[in-house]
């Protein structure tokens, strides 16, 4: 019965937080919730690492799932180190934050939970290029590469953007829970990293430059990670409250909707055109919706973040062809679900705001970020991976690509009954 | 040349080395793909064979004796019934591979056989009824009989797999496409090697042959030539089929030579 009851407590917190119970009460509440929340955020790090791992060929499984611990465990120590600091310190001009690095400072309680929460926010940025770069880059040159993200590339845009005085958002920027902030960030990491490491041995036809399908090893991992993205995500849009508040009901159906309404845009949009119905373009369909949602889901209507979903399913089928067409290869199409329908979601914000609907101001505003998110992070992103790839090599050996990173990089196999009489018993 | 009469020889050496059904798969490639072809053909029909059906034996110089025996078979036949062999005097083409005789056994061979491109010999003036080839080599040619010479055993064993897995390799791409891959990627071929081995290499690769020796490639050379040629496979037939290529046709070797001294998966 213990779990039961607290699920039901969960579940009640937002009307016990509207019973004007006692501050101090609510204050704790909010601490609980918030962790929550975090950790559930934290359980979408082991989603990233289903989906890309299935996603990717056998002889590479190990190696992006390590790449997805990893960098949940730079990420989350990076950010305390650097990027809390960065992002929520005393604002410069709004440009940057300048105290509590190291966590410098910080004593409340509710705090440390807002930490341990943007935490996670940041691992997810960290880790939405390892899907995209995935089967080619070697391990230690993307661990210095999120070293970089989680501590200055996504906290500074942050700042500019969620920091009370930030530049960002005293223009009226509205990314409640980072479409552009976390996702669209994560997603031009990503693309900076595809162009400096460059496609997988054969991905593209060298004769006529059409892509050649290589399907992931595991569909399976796939599916099972979508379903706990989407469960991730009612945490990661409802605990950007940043606490305790009656708004957690709409945001969680808000998700809900557009996660649902994504996955049916992929799939009208691919009898429209005529494409096969695939379970991946299925699964990153709902995660577009849930990605483009994730800016708005507080201050849009049920419908419209629906509307939204459903148009972010389309805008991620496109999307996909057009990175396909600059001959950019994305493992799992995280630049098409992150970026693009990001960057969709972003200025859906501000057209179905609630109470001011389709107000070109906001747009506009709403436009303006979203290209400064793409600058700042490609720019940035694109010199990081660029120094790396100068110092240590982002690129693995062809040998290593040919033999799988699993046993290049690790020395371990992923599925050792089907492998071990492939390699060089050294 | 009558297609029967061609074939009967053919069949009557296989019977001698292969299992019944070994056999049928045989007579059906035989009959399916290299009938009509010149006796040229015969080395890629045996290599065809051996890689399209893996056959567990632990002797791979079982096989080497096919080849001439078949050779034998078909210059007795032709003796006997008077007509040429076409394209039996190949004089420049290479007969080791997964057949393992030797260029110079081979060419031994043939310069003691019947000189075909001399006077033939009478022709006999009924041929009908086909009578067996060990019979109708005595009948022929009495006073001289062919001598094949047992075949020799490669100088080095390591070559006759390496040669045949990358052979097989290639055979897994289109030759127009494979003439196109070897070219984008001669560079990269020639730099595995030393210099003197360079050029040897790339043009071997360029031939139909499916014996190569150099003894300045090793096994690291190997190596990285065989990394080279899934890297074309790669560009040329997608990495999907390039890794389906490497891993059947790895394991091909692994069951053709499975006590070789050279272990395939030391070049993967």
């Amino acid at each position: 019965m213990k779990y039961p009851t607290l699920g039901v407590a969960i579940l009640l917190l937002p009307e016990i937080s509207a019973a004007a119970i006692d501050p101090e009460t609510t204050e704790m509440l909010s601490i609980m919730w918030l962790t929550f929340c975090a950790m559930i955020v934290f359980f979408m790090q082991s989603a990233f690492a289903l989906i890309e791992s299935g996603m990717s060929r056998a002889k590479n499984a190990v190696n992006v799932m390590m790449k997805n611990y990893f960098d949940v465990c730079i990420a989350i120590l990076m950010f305390g180190i650097t990027g809390y600091a960065v992002m929520y310190g005393e604002s410069m001009q709004g440009w940057l934050g300048t105290d509590k690095f190291f966590l410098s400072g910080v004593e409340d309680g509710r705090e440390y939970a807002f930490i341990l929460f943007n935490s996670m926010f940041a691992a997810t940025a960290a880790t939405i290029s390892s899907g995209a770069m995935a089967e080619r880059t070697k391990f230690h040159a993307y661990a210095i590469s999120a070293v970089f993200v989680s501590g200055l590339i996504y906290p500074l845009f942050a700042h500019w953007a969620w920091n009370p005085n930030g530049w960002l958002q005293r223009l009226e920027f509205v990314d409640f829970a980072g479409s552009t902030v976390v996702h669209s960030v994560g997603a031009w990491v990503a693309l900076a990293g595809v162009i400096v490491v460059g496609p997988r041995l054969g991905r593209f036809d060298p004769d006529t430059s059409e892509p050649r399908e290589i399907r992931g090893h595991n569909l399976m991992l796939v599916t099972l990670g979508g379903f706990i993205l989407w469960f991730g995500f009612f945490a990661f849009n409802a605990g950007s409250t940043d606490g305790f508040s009656p708004q957690v009901g709409k945001i969680a159906l808000n998700t809900a909707y557009a996660g649902a309404s994504g996955a049916i845009g992929v799939i009208l949009i691919s009898y429209i055109r005529r494409i096969p119905l695939l379970l991946t373009s299925t699964v990153n369909g709902s995660l577009a919706g849930l990605v483009a949602v994730a800016a708005g889901c507080a201050t849009m209507e049920p419908m419209y973040a629906a509307l939204t979903g459903l148009i972010s399913g389309a805008v991620f089928s496109f999307g996909r062809d057009l990175i396909l067409k600059m001959r950019l290869d994305d493992v799992v199409d995280a630049i098409a679900v992150h970026g693009i329908s990001g960057m969709w979601g972003t200025v859906a914000a501000g057209m179905f705001f609630s109470g001011d609907l389709f107000n070109p101001q906001r747009i506009m505003i709403q436009v303006f970020g979203l290209v400064v998110a793409l600058l700042w992070t490609l720019a940035a992103s694109f010199t990081v991976f660029s120094i790396i790839n100068i110092i240590f090599g982002l690129r693995s050996t062809g040998m290593h690509e040919q033999r799988g990173l699993d046993y290049s990089e690790h020395n371990e196999i992923g599925y050792p009954e089907f492998q071990k009489s492939t390699f060089r018993a050294n | 040349m009558l297609l029967d009469a061609r074939s009967y020889p053919i069949q009557r050496v296989l019977e001698q080395y292969l299992e019944p059904k070994n056999l049928a798969y045989a007579m059906r490639l035989w009959s399916t793909h290299y009938i009509t072809q010149p006796n040229i053909s015969l080395q890629r029909f045996v290599d065809d064979f051996y890689s399209r059906q893996p056959i567990i034996v632990s002797s791979y110089g079982l096989y080497s004796d096919l080849l001439p025996a078949m050779m034998s078979a078909l210059q007795a036949r032709s003796q006997f019934t008077g007509e040429p062999i076409d394209g039996y005097e190949f004089p420049d083409y290479d007969l080791g591979g997964p057949s393992t005789m030797s260029y110079s056994s081979a060419s031994q061979s043939i310069q003691t056989a019947a000189p075909i491109n001399a006077q033939p010999p009478p022709p006999i003036a009924k041929p009908e009824p086909v009578v067996p080839v060990e019979d109708a080599q005595i009948a022929a040619t009495p006073e001289t009989p062919p001598t094949v010479e047992p075949p020799a055993r490669p100088k080095d064993e390591k070559f006759v797999i390496f040669s045949s897995f990358i052979r097989q390799l290639l055979n897994g791409v289109s030759p127009e496409r494979r003439e196109k891959m070897l070219y984008r990627n001669r560079i990269e071929l020639k730099g595995t090697c030393k210099p003197e081995a360079a050029e040897p290499l790339y043009s071997w690769l360029q031939t139909d042959s499916d014996y190569f020796q150099h003894n300045a490639i090793g096994i690291d050379e190997m190596t990285a030539i065989t990394h080279i040629v899934y890297m074309g496979l790669c560009e040329y037939q997608g990495p999907v089929d390039a890794d389906r290529i490497l891993m059947k046709v790895a394991g091909n070797i692994n069951d053709a030579y499975p006590f070789a001294s050279l272990d395939i998966n030391q070049l993967l």
